[in-house]
């Protein structure tokens, strides 16, 4: 199996990929809920 | 070399005499209840990031996940720290529009969405018991290191956190935003000085897997079974916690994060909306590079000693490396940093607790119109209280902080989760609805929690958080739907 420093592939795309999607998700929705909002309520 | 433990009593005393002068400041602004329970809603992006990460990253963080690391290797990261991450998107939507409410408390935003005085005041027993019961895993995180630190006893060591957690709280909020701005900047150098050495021991990141994915002994003796080969590297660790396990516990900790008080409270404080935004979307980032840095203490600590003799329990890790595997003169400074979580969580969860029970209950069912000072000496004495009742329950404390942490945020994501949003961006949410999924919510984790602690234990398949969530939601939509029917009929 390949590993990259010394981790298993398969644990760095399942817990390393859902560890930097998840950090972002907060980034993602608030870019989202920006875009669709324009601007904040009490902008 | 001097001795140990009178290093450590440095570091404490020192540490004492800052947090004093930090919590000080915050009195002197506190004029009112709105400044006592939200800031007077005005503070700034870095006070934000501050107070919001220092409540997040508590001793379930710092002790609960370290340890965890250290005996099921990898999967601790899907079990608590993605579903939190994933918790901290939803509160980008809450926070997108919470603030057009005016409110001091999660549970009054219930009393002007569904004008029910009842659900307010249910609200706000269930955060007082929630939290009461949250502050001793809180407790004893602190009680673990203290013993270690000054070598003394248990109960004596959770006695000496009164002074910190009641002293900060006393202020309101303003204190406890300004002692966890020392206590978060605290825990960030003890936590990427902890893993700089880890590292530095094993002689790198290559090195340090390489080891891991050879261990094959029990993490410390009372351990239930030895670490299957590999599995320290394994997403699911070989099976050791079933998947499904780990995909429910998102409905615990993911969702209980996402409907906690103690950071929709953070949005309300907040100066507005943008800053809610921000604070929580550079907060996740920088609880990021913590987590990474636990990962590394964690995982490399079992690599250093793959079994502990002297522990009991996953929480005395990460204290016990420090004192003894790592030991160094760094060792009272990242043991104090452990300390700065528990009480950096605990004086915020109290403060919540406090709101819940004067405001939600007392003020809104027994006596709206206590003069602001009568009400503000009520809530120290409620503080004082409570803190007391967490301190004598923290005598007999839970075996794992992590698991114990996650049942009470699942009675959160099973009562508070569909009245808060469904509330907010469903306007046939009706109170009826609201009522009803909170308190179908709270029997049917109740019922898994028992269930799954006095039957199953360990064999679990399925977050009790899991059923309570699909209950509320259920239960939330049809009688929603029935009684705004009706009332339009």
């Amino acid at each position: 199996m390949l590993h990259i420093l010394g981790l298993p592939l398969k644990t760095l795309i399942i817990v390393g990929g859902l560890f930097i999607l998840s950090a972002f998700a907060p980034l993602f929705t608030a870019y989202i809920l920006k875009n669709k909002k324009g601007k904040w309520n009490d902008e | 070399m001097m001795n140990k433990t009178i290093v450590y009593l440095l570091y404490f005393t020192l540490y004492a005499i800052i947090l004093l002068f930090f919590g000080k400041s915050g009195y002197k602004q506190t004029k009112n209840t709105r400044d006592f329970f939200v800031a007077g809603n005005r503070l700034g992006l870095i006070a934000s990031i501050f107070t919001f990460s220092a409540t997040w990253f508590s001793a379930a963080s710092m002790q609960g996940v370290t340890g965890t690391l250290f005996s099921y290797g990898y999967n601790t990261v899907l079990y608590a720290v993605v579903p939190w991450f994933l918790g901290a998107a939803f509160l980008v939507v809450l926070a997108s529009k919470l603030k057009q409410y005016d409110i001091l408390t999660v549970p009054e935003y219930f009393y002007l969405r569904y004008n029910s005085k009842r659900l307010q005041a249910m609200a706000g027993i269930l955060i007082v018991f929630n939290y009461i019961f949250y502050i001793i895993i809180q407790i004893r995180g602190f009680g673990i290191v203290i013993s270690q630190l000054l070598d003394v006893n248990y109960i004596f060591a959770i006695i000496l956190v009164y002074l910190f957690i009641i002293y900060t709280t006393f202020g309101g909020l303003f204190s406890v935003a300004k002692t966890d701005s020392l206590n978060i900047v605290l825990t960030a150098i003890g936590t990427i000085l902890a893993a700089f050495i880890v590292l530095r021991d094993i002689g790198g990141l290559t090195l340090m897997h390489e080891g891991a994915e050879l261990i094959n002994t029990r993490p410390f003796s009372s351990f239930l079974k030895p670490t299957e080969q590999g599995a320290l590297l394994d997403p699911f660790a070989k099976g050791q916690l079933p998947a499904f396990l780990t995909f429910t516990s998102f409905f615990g900790w993911g969702l209980g994060l996402a409907a906690n008080p103690q950071y929709a409270i953070r949005i309300i404080s907040a100066k507005n909306t943008k800053t809610a935004v921000k604070m929580i979307c550079y907060s996740v980032f920088f609880l990021a590079f913590l987590y990474i840095g636990l990962v590394i203490i964690g995982i490399g600590g079992r690599v250093l000693q793959p079994t502990i003799q002297s522990i009991e329990s996953v929480d005395e890790v990460f204290p016990y490396l420090i004192n003894n595997v790592i030991y160094s003169s760094f060792s009272g400074l990242i043991l104090m940093s452990i300390t700065a979580a528990a009480i950096s969580t605990a004086n915020s969860q109290l403060l919540v607790a406090a709101s819940g029970f004067t405001y939600d209950i007392y003020k809104n069912l027994f006596n709206p119109k206590i003069p602001e000072d009568k009400f503000l000496n009520f809530n120290r004495i409620f503080i004082f209280i409570a803190g007391t009742v967490s301190v004598l329950l923290a005598i007999n404390p839970p075996d794992s902080l992590l698991v114990f942490g996650g049942y009470i945020w699942g009675f959160f994501s099973s009562t508070f989760l569909l009245p808060l949003y469904g509330g907010l961006f469903w306007k046939k949410a009706t109170r009826e609805g609201a009522i009803a999924s909170f308190i179908v919510g709270l029997i049917t984790i109740s019922f898994f929690m028992i269930r799954t602690i006095f039957f199953e234990g360990n064999n679990t398949m399925v977050h009790p958080a899991f059923p309570g969530v699909i209950a509320s939601t259920l239960t939330f939509y049809f009688v929603s739907k029935y009684f705004y029917n009706k009332g339009r009929g």
